[in-house]
């Protein structure tokens, strides 16, 4: 897991960040804030480890020029999100080519800058190539419906997260360890019931579960396979059926887990794939053992 | 000729895509939800072939072939794992406890049909190439 999961948040007193800060400290980061863009870089000479800076217009009134381009040369990859005030809508550029890697325009829209937050930390807690696993696993195994798409991209999610109609829940163990939870409306689920088993009406709700529960392992097979062509051993634990619309399902631990929701037109499956600890070296060490493809049938 | 399969999967929407696809190519089709009940499944109806899971509660996909491979009536049946375990580790396990062949979830029904047709009658139309290089494997013919 990456270490620097400190996050400097540069806003007035009375600012609009502090929603931000709240939600940043429910995914497991600790979040330093500072009223002005000097203390910030002076936080920033003493300890550059950051993963994000969020700036607010409040606090970027002057200086916001010098502060791009030295925050670039202090922590080069420390991601910057900047509150583009209704005067300076285009935010600032530096003549030194120091810019923002994300600017939002205030007053802050909360699902966009949640968006923004998200997307810029993802890689922290999961590396690119798991991102990457975890959506191909879930198109793979939808791939007898065609038409299906993630949806929005990915974003992380705290703790404690909202269920669907149907929800299941696989826990693994070994090399790595954490669960993968698939949830559905239960319109969606027979939707998807109806299309894989044309003419066969789910009335009963724990077929539609059933559903659920093997999307979910097959899902989390295929993302498997990622760890296991790295000599990861994973071991899956029993399924866990939840029906609890409207309720929260909350685990110990301060990472967040990474999400991705499919859709096919209205028919959406939402996928929070959460890894308690791994470790990264093993992860990007070349493929070393060969796994079995998708559609290949091995005699023993 | 009607070929009785039998299928032991936790999953009813895994059973009942299997026997739909498997019945429209005319075989029987037995189904039993875990590896207990898939022996007594298969104790109760003498089939020729059987698609088992892995992951099951009460008794697990490879412990059930290990008991049926115990019995001299499926010393030879075909035995193939349907499982989204894709780690060769694993298959080398089904190895050992006597399945035939390791397939991974979701499966393509046509393909899992030819498998089953070359392991029954050992004239596939069509195999795709990474099966060609694979060994055919041992079984009998059919009991009907």
């Amino acid at each position: 897991m990456s270490v620097d999961k400190n996050v400097l948040v540069v806003d007035a007193a009375s600012g609009a960040l502090g929603f931000v800060m709240e939600e940043l400290n429910e995914l497991g980061f600790r979040v330093i804030w500072v009223p002005t863009l000097s203390a910030a870089l002076e936080f920033m000479e003493a300890r550059p480890a950051l993963s994000l800076i969020i700036a607010s217009s409040a606090a970027t009134k002057v200086g916001g020029l010098e502060f791009l381009a030295r925050s670039r040369d202090l922590a080069p990859d420390t991601r910057i999100i900047w509150g583009a005030s209704p005067e300076t809508p285009g935010g600032p550029v530096s003549t030194r080519g120091a810019s923002p890697d994300s600017l939002i325009p205030e007053p802050f829209r909360t699902d966009e800058l949640r968006a923004a937050i998200s997307d810029l930390l993802a890689e922290h807690f999961y590396p690119k190539p798991i991102q990457d696993a975890v959506k191909r696993a879930a198109l793979e195994v939808l791939g007898n419906m065609p038409g299906f798409e993630v949806e929005g991209g990915a974003f992380l999610v705290a703790n404690q997260t909202a269920l669907s109609d149907l929800s299941a829940v696989i826990p693994f163990s070994g090399g790595v360890s954490g669960h993968l939870m698939v949830g559905v409306t239960n319109e969606s689920a027979r939707k998807i019931y109806e299309t894989l088993l044309p003419g066969v009406r789910p009335l009963r709700v724990d077929r539609m579960e059933d559903l659920v529960g093997e999307l979910c392992n097959q899902i989390l097979g295929r993302i498997n396979v990622f760890f296991t062509e790295r000599s990861v051993s994973i071991q899956h634990g029993t399924p866990i059926f939840i029906r609890a619309a409207g309720s929260t399902l909350r685990y110990p631990g301060r990472q967040p887990s990474f999400a991705v929701t499919l859709a096919r037109g209205d028919t959406r499956l939402s996928l929070e794939y959460y890894l308690s600890h791994f470790d990264r070296e093993k992860l990007e060490a070349p493929v070393n053992t060969r796994v079995l493809k998708l559609g290949e049938i091995r005699y023993l | 000729m009607t070929w009785s399969i039998l299928i032991v999967d936790d999953s009813s929407l895994v059973r009942s895509q299997l026997r739909a696809a498997l019945e429209a190519k005319g075989a029987r089709i037995v189904e039993a939800e875990n590896g207990s009940e898939g022996l007594w499944r298969a104790r109760e109806n003498l089939v020729d072939l059987i698609v088992a899971d892995i992951h099951m509660p009460v008794m697990d996909g490879i412990r059930m072939v290990e008991e049926l491979r115990k019995l001299p009536e499926y010393a030879t049946t075909p035995i193939f794992i349907l499982t989204s375990d894709a780690a060769t580790t694993r298959a080398e396990e089904g190895k050992k406890a006597g399945a035939n062949a390791w397939i991974l979830k979701p499966v393509k029904t046509d393909l899992l049909w030819k498998a089953i047709e070359k392991a029954l009658f050992g004239r596939a139309s069509s195999v795709p190439s990474q099966q060609a290089a694979a060994p055919s494997p041992s079984g009998p013919g059919p009991h009907k």
